[in-house]
């Protein structure tokens, strides 16, 4: 698996090599190359061994040159089990869908229940746009094989492995749950009102606004040891209604994270044990805004900088990783 | 390498031989599916991924902490679907040679 930011032309060369590729960047550039073994998706945030920028004029570009076989497709909000199905034996799925999107909400609610879906990797993240032009641009996903694009599809890029391969697919998150109060949520969504916290029944965004809490840091929930986050888009005290990035699961308990001293400290901790820059990853945009990730680097993960993350399932504030080893010839 | 030709608004057939055929043989070693440890383990009443002094193993992969938590989540909502779980769970161990670290965190053996 090899990383780079690269320009247009080299990009058309890595296509025109017969490269198997996960493509992202800004729209006007992922719709200027020719078709090929690619599925892509816009952003214009990437980090870098230097550190994150933005950057209109190049494409970041993962090759998985450890493939044996691929194949890609876009996938329709109500075609998401195909994502198993498609799959090959060995090896692993990435997937990128537009930020706001049907499938990205079908996903988010749906994927977690899709038959097999922790048998084998899926790695991905949601495609956005520049912070200055939300609400202006539209965050798309392309199928290099066909040349399709899509404002409400899941770009698929199903991968094949040998067998001295191995996968390993993991999250880094730098939030844990503070020592406030469990909240729980009696109907799930992206949308709520109310909730239970400390089991008293109480309006979340009220609570929010009255107690002045800092909605930049997420709600986290303990699955079985790994932190798994919900990120706050916006709190709407007058109306009582609070929407998430990420659907609240009814019959979890979430607390309020607990404040993270230095971003750039736990970064380096987390890529301690190999090289980040060996692996394919991806951070979160609200990372990239609240850590303060422009021009300063992430422990050495390299990746886009995305509306959302996947490792198997959507998630928020959270940099996921792939990375493919093989094991030693006997 | 090719595109797959099922790209959004087309029927997707994938090939024969690629859909994952794998079912649990008679002979897998795994607990039974009526062993009480995975009913204590949906329930919360087993919690591998805490370390004590007594026990140092811990569940390591991602995959099998989110499916055992998104399974705890179903039974919590619905106890009556506990006998699914088992099923599911037991069969996610049998088809996964990588978690089965994991499983011995669980069982302890």
């Amino acid at each position: 698996m090899k990383n780079a930011l690269l320009s247009v032309e080299d990009t058309v060369a890595l296509i025109a090599s017969r490269a198997i590729l996960f493509v992202s960047g800004p729209e006007r550039l992922l719709r200027s190359l020719p078709r090929g073994n690619w599925i892509g998706g816009t952003t214009s945030y990437f980090m870098t061994p230097d550190g994150g920028e933005s950057r209109e004029d190049r494409l970041f570009c993962t090759t998985f040159d450890d493939a044996v076989n691929a194949r890609m497709a876009i996938l329709p909000p109500d075609g998401l089990s195909g994502l198993t199905e498609h799959r090959f034996a060995h090896g692993f799925t990435c997937i990128v869908t537009p930020a706001f999107s049907t499938t990205l909400q079908r996903y988010a609610v749906d994927g977690p229940t899709l038959p097999g879906l922790y048998n084998q990797p899926v790695f991905g993240w949601v495609a956005g746009v520049h912070l200055d032009r939300v609400g202006q641009d539209v965050p798309m996903v392309f199928d290099g094989a066909t040349g399709m694009v899509s404002v409400d599809g899941l770009a698929a890029l199903w991968v094949a492995l040998p067998e001295s391969a191995e996968v390993d697919l993991d999250i880094v998150n730098l939030f844990v749950p503070g020592e406030g109060d469990h909240i729980t949520f009696p109907v799930g969504g992206f949308d709520v009102t109310d909730c239970l916290i400390g089991g008293v029944p109480t309006n979340l965004a009220r609570y929010i606004v009255e107690r002045g809490i800092d909605t930049t840091l997420p709600l986290v929930a303990d699955y079985a040891g790994a932190m798994i986050n919900v990120s706050f888009q916006t709190v709407d005290a007058e109306n009582g209604r609070v929407r998430f990035y990420a659907p609240v699961v009814p019959g979890t308990i979430y607390r309020l994270a607990r404040t993270v001293a230095d971003y750039g400290a736990a970064y380096a901790e987390a890529a301690r044990e190999g090289s980040a820059a060996d692996m394919l990853s991806c951070n979160c945009i609200l990372n990239y805004r609240y850590a303060g990730l422009e021009g300063r680097p992430a422990g050495g993960f390299v990746g886009p900088v995305t509306f959302g993350e996947f490792a198997y399932i959507l998630l928020n504030q959270t940099l996921s990783r792939l990375s493919v080893r093989h094991a030693l010839a006997a | 390498m090719i595109g797959y030709q099922g790209s959004y608004g087309t029927r997707v057939e994938p090939p024969v031989g690629d859909r994952l055929d794998r079912t649990l043989r008679d002979d897998n070693p795994l607990l039974s599916v009526d062993h009480q440890l995975w009913v204590r383990l949906l329930t919360g009443e087993l919690n591998p991924e805490i370390k004590t002094l007594a026990t140092r193993l811990i569940m390591k992969t991602l995959a099998t902490r989110l499916i055992i938590t998104r399974l705890r989540i179903d039974v919590a909502n619905n106890p009556a679907v506990l006998p699914r779980a088992v099923q599911e769970l037991r069969r996610f161990f049998a088809d996964n040679k990588f978690a089965h670290r994991d499983l011995t965190a669980i069982t302890g053996f």
